[in-house]
């Protein structure tokens, strides 16, 4: 296979993986090791993306491979390098200690050059998966101080804040996310999600808070909508939040948006997954790609509710 | 008198093989030398220090917050607006906070500046030199020559095009000179260096690998020698104030969607 072909299947796989995916990916290692080295770019973004699929599969000794041609030509020096070299370490490590040694290594290299961005990131990555989340959290709080424009870094401390329950934290550090990427709209459904669920976790359920809050959140889903065509998330979002909506305990006094646009944009949601989880099922045009399981939880919430 | 139509000068066919032939190789040997000489004395720009990036990406941040606003709500917005007009104010961003009411830094003692142009000075250096002593050689041995013969009639503007170093007014415009040809190939060249050198941009190339391997070396300059941090960071903050107009996108976005379908 030639190299652009390699490249294409690399791409074409999802940002996440399945297992069955990430084996039939790492298991390219020969033909892509054997091609001669053209030292374009592509090629070397290759090996990083099979570097990870190697790891992934637990196939080490290519991984290692891999890193070493990559070292000999960016050098081990180079802070992108640095952190691969990171990953292989942690991925190889087979207890708490080691990991702590990898962590202390991270560490060292931070504090002889604070802008190895890279690896700050592996250091708040492992800080949090070592349980120290309080750390990770300070720790990716400065690095967003020293570099505010990184849509990654946002998007990871919300993550973060999200996790512990801090919803204002991480609603703010989504908005960042969205004054640097404006058509973001898996970031706008996420902000619909965590909307939701901190309206869910509000006790007194007939506040006018808990309404303003899923108002909210339908918004956000509503623009998600708005800026892709099709998107399960953002529908399932909006049947979802306006099922919540037209609850008979919600007053109608605290509501900004009428009823009848709430029940006429539930209709809209229903009949667009309707058609979304047929067309799907049935393998039409226009309707692959969608992810089973979000078809599947499509299904289960349309026979819920009807 | 009649019109003399095409005029015959008798010449050595050494010459064509002894100064034609010499000049254009040697001319292509420089070139790839140079070249490849270009490429070992190009040092890898440094990368910023920590408060340096600081400084730049703060001030990003003022820029997407103005340019985006209406994608967050407007109590989102004013916060952020208020905390960072005080910031840009009071410039706690800024690399050095001292020097803030200081005369900008003569940008020769800028070490940065100084590398950037230790850099351009080695590129120049690079081009002057060989074409200096080439000229030179030229100069010496083969002034006044008459190496060839065009194929083709040309107007009498190009004599001076064609005839450098040769003082004859009569002659005919389609001789050229050595000299001359040694600037036909000097600006002439170019497309045999890229079917040499591969698209003539190999330096580029490697320089693009580098970069695209690390981009967060952050070795670009947002602020370029001579500009003064501290006054962009007021102005901005400025520019963030006067922003009174807010239109969030989520307004109305219901009945866009209601109205869609």
């Amino acid at each position: 296979m030639s190299l652009t072909n390699l490249l294409n299947r690399f791409k074409s796989a999802s940002a996440h993986p399945t297992p069955s995916e990430s084996l039939s990916l790492s298991q390219l290692a020969p033909s892509i090791l054997n091609l001669t080295i053209t030292d374009t770019p592509e090629q070397w973004a290759l090996y990083e993306s099979l570097f990870l699929s190697t790891l992934r599969t637990g196939d080490d000794t290519s991984a290692r491979l891999i890193l070493q041609r990559l070292a000999d030509r960016f050098g081990n020096d180079n802070a992108r390098i640095m952190a691969l070299q990171g990953v292989y370490d942690e991925c190889t490590a087979t207890n708490q200690s080691q990991l702590e040694e990898v962590l202390k290594n991270y560490t060292d290299v931070l504090k002889e050059d604070p802008t190895n961005i890279p690896v700050a990131k592996r250091r708040i990555t492992l800080l949090h998966h070592l349980s120290k989340k309080s750390e990770a959290i300070s720790a990716l709080t400065a690095l967003v101080d020293l570099t505010p424009t990184d849509a990654e870094s946002w998007s990871q401390l919300a993550q973060y804040y999200f996790e512990i329950s801090m919803y204002p934290q991480a609603i703010y550090c989504l908005e960042e996310v969205l004054l640097i990427l404006p058509n973001a709209y898996n970031i706008h459904a996420r902000l619909g999600e965590i909307q939701f669920v901190a309206a869910e976790s509000i006790s007194n359920s007939t506040s006018k808070e808990v309404v303003e809050k899923l108002e909210a959140s339908l918004r956000w889903y509503l623009r998600a909508v708005e800026l892709c065509d099709g998107y399960l998330r953002g529908y399932y979002g909006v049947k979802l939040v306006t099922g919540k909506l037209l609850e008979p305990k919600i007053l109608a006094a605290n509501r900004t948006i009428p009823e009848e646009k709430v029940n006429k944009l539930n209709s809209v949601a229903t009949v667009q997954l309707n058609d979304i989880v047929a067309g799907s099922e049935k393998g039409k045009k226009g309707f692959t790609g969608y992810d089973s399981a979000e078809v599947a939880a499509a299904k289960e919430l349309l026979e819920a509710t009807s | 008198m009649a019109q003399v139509v095409g005029q015959q000068i008798l010449r050595d066919p050494a010459l064509f093989y002894w100064i034609l032939f010499p000049i254009t190789i040697v001319m292509i040997l420089t070139g790839v030398l140079r070249h490849y000489a270009t490429l070992l004395l190009q040092s890898a720009p440094k990368p910023l220090e920590a408060k340096a990036i600081r400084e730049q990406k703060n001030y990003l941040h003022g820029i997407n917050l103005r340019t985006n606003a209406n994608q967050i709500p407007l109590s989102s917005f004013t916060s952020r607006k208020n905390y960072l007009v005080q910031a840009f104010q009071s410039g706690s961003f800024l690399k050095d906070p001292d020097a803030k009411n200081k005369p900008p830094a003569n940008p020769m003692s800028d070490p940065n500046g100084m590398d950037a142009m230790m850099n351009m000075m080695k590129g120049n250096m690079m081009m002057i030199v060989p074409q200096t002593v080439i000229m030179g050689w030229i100069n010496a041995f083969f002034s006044g020559f008459v190496i060839m013969k065009l194929p083709f009639p040309l107007t009498i503007r190009f004599k001076s095009m064609l005839q450098s170093g040769v003082m004859t007014r009569d002659m005919d415009v389609r001789w050229v000179s050595s000299l001359s040809w040694y600037f036909l190939c000097l600006f002439g060249l170019k497309s045999v260096f890229t079917f040499i050198l591969g698209n003539d941009n190999a330096a580029d190339q490697t320089m693009a690998q580098v970069q695209q391997m690390n981009p967060q070396a952050n070795t670009q300059q947002l602020f370029g020698p001579g500009q003064d941090p501290a006054k962009m960071y007021l102005a901005e903050a400025e520019n963030l104030e006067v922003m009174v107009q807010h239109e969030f996108v989520l307004d109305g976005i219901e009945d866009r969607i209601l109205a869609r379908i």
